[in-house]
């Protein structure tokens, strides 16, 4: 095995020499025994012959070769040879410095910045502030103070709880963490805004006729007589742990948005009035008869039915049923006194909001008949 | 069918010419030096060699390859690798060289 740096390679200075004299065969055969590399052995006649060889067997075959033989270097190649061919065109490597300059030196300068992981901050706040610590498009890298940046972002916000400011090439990355500081508060405004349940209490005072909870505890029966403004739904539900825990003794209570149907049997009581007499009636031929006439029974009748009909288009909410009807008349003077009582079968349950602060006194403030009072109502 | 001594020893016994032929290609091994070269035909020996029939003798021994257009390709520790169009291979001794 011969030293590496004789053998021949695309790495390798070789030359490609011209061989001249007389039996050339002999003198390849005193190379080939004195372990010279030879290439491409071509021969051109009998006297003359062309091969590439390293520029260290050459010093060796001129030597083996002496006076008899003429040995031309025609090219020769190798990272040598090479650099001297360029370098002897001082253009062409000054062009290429010149890229290569120009290559560095531009990379040198910011592109672009990627600033992620803020949520309350505006994107705009934080380019401000990479700004005034002169990281912006075109800024000049090396001059940019990286730490003192992350500490100016910490400074001028402090929800930030981590600042990560690096660099790859051209383009620089900001990648932060913040606390919910701003969002906090706004949620919890809103959390404290919806801290608040909903009762279903009664519109009209009335008898319970059927009630329906579909959320919350129902505070009534039917049967039950019940006020207007008084709970029949609560929201606010006592929760009795399931375990013999002295400490949690009374439990906790629960809150809901109450929501469910009450009807309930409301007694209207109203009067109406209408005239006693008609006036100026006429026979049929025209003639008047009598200056007034009494009514009838019958008639005020009808004309209180037509009363009632108009007043309850005008009070009773759509899916009222009248279920009792009792009309008492007295005759005065001119006057019919009408005294209607009405039982209307309507949905009484309107919901009404109710502080959550405010559930001590609705909770612990239950009456005789198991009904629960707001406070101030 | 060669055992495997038989071919151990041919392996490792330099004096004996070991040659790889292709269409466009020679591998000669063992060579101790270059006898003729042109572009028709290279002629290498691969020095001396005991030889028993008729009578054990020493002898060189020279191989020839012989076709068109010849290339030495690479001449580097006793090994020629030959291009060109091969014809043929010759294995000669001095007999046969005074023969021909």
């Amino acid at each position: 095995m011969g030293e590496p740096s004789r053998r021949l390679s695309f790495y390798s200075h070789r030359i490609f020499v011209k061989i001249e004299g007389f039996r050339l065969d002999r003198l390849l055969d005193r190379a080939m025994k004195a372990g010279l590399e030879l290439r491409s052995v071509r021969m051109k006649g009998e006297t003359e012959l062309t091969c590439w060889i390293s520029r260290a067997d050459l010093r060796k075959l001129q030597k083996l070769g002496k006076s008899a033989y003429r040995i031309t270097v025609l090219q020769q190649r190798g990272p040598v040879p090479g650099a001297k061919s360029i370098l002897a065109r001082p253009a062409f490597v000054l062009g290429v410095l010149l890229a290569a300059t120009f290559v560095v030196f531009q990379s040198f300068f910011i592109r672009s910045i990627e600033v992620s992981g803020y949520r309350g901050i505006p994107e705009e706040a934080l380019l401000a502030c990479l700004a005034e610590k002169g990281i912006y498009k075109g800024a000049f890298r090396p001059d940019i103070d990286w730490e003192g940046t992350e500490q100016a972002i910490y400074d001028a916000f402090p929800q930030v709880t981590w600042v990560q400011l690096v660099y790859r090439g051209q383009k620089v990355w900001l990648n932060l963490s913040e606390t919910d500081h701003d969002l906090y508060q706004k949620e919890e405004k809103e959390r404290t805004k919806r801290q608040v349940y909903t009762n279903i209490v009664a519109s009209h005072s009335g008898y319970i006729d059927t009630i329906y909870p579909y959320y919350g505890l129902a505070l009534a029966e039917p049967g039950d007589y019940v006020k207007k403004g008084q709970i029949l739904i609560t929201g606010s539900i006592p929760i009795q742990p399931t375990t013999f825990d002295e400490e949690s003794e009374g439990g906790r209570i629960y809150f809901v948005n109450a929501e469910g149907e009450v009807w309930a049997k409301v007694p209207y009581h109203m009067t109406f009035y209408q005239e006693r007499y008609h006036f100026g009636e006429k026979s049929s031929d025209g003639k008047t008869v009598a200056d007034r006439v009494e009514k009838t029974e019958e008639e005020a009748k009808r004309r209180a039915e037509q009363q009632i009909r108009l007043w309850t288009a005008e009070n009773l909410p759509e899916k009222a049923e009248i279920q009792n009807k009792s009309l008492k008349f007295s005759r005065s003077g001119n006057i019919i006194e009408v005294s209607v009582l009405l039982e209307v079968r309507q949905e009484i349950g309107i919901k009404q909001e109710a502080a959550i602060g405010e559930t001590d006194t609705d909770t612990t403030d239950h009456r005789p008949d198991g009904t629960v009072r707001k406070s101030g109502q | 069918m060669m055992k495997i001594g038989e071919e151990i020893s041919r392996d490792l016994d330099f004096t004996r010419p070991r040659v790889v032929v292709t269409d466009d290609m020679v591998l000669l091994e063992n060579v101790a030096g270059i006898v003729m070269l042109s572009e028709q035909a290279i002629t290498v020996s691969h020095g001396l060699k005991h030889v028993k029939a008729p009578q054990k003798v020493l002898t060189q021994m020279y191989t020839t390859i012989r076709g068109r257009n010849l290339v030495i390709r690479e001449i580097y520790e006793g090994r020629l690798l030959i291009g060109g169009t091969i014809e043929k291979a010759e294995f000669l001794q001095p007999s046969d060289l005074r023969e021909n």
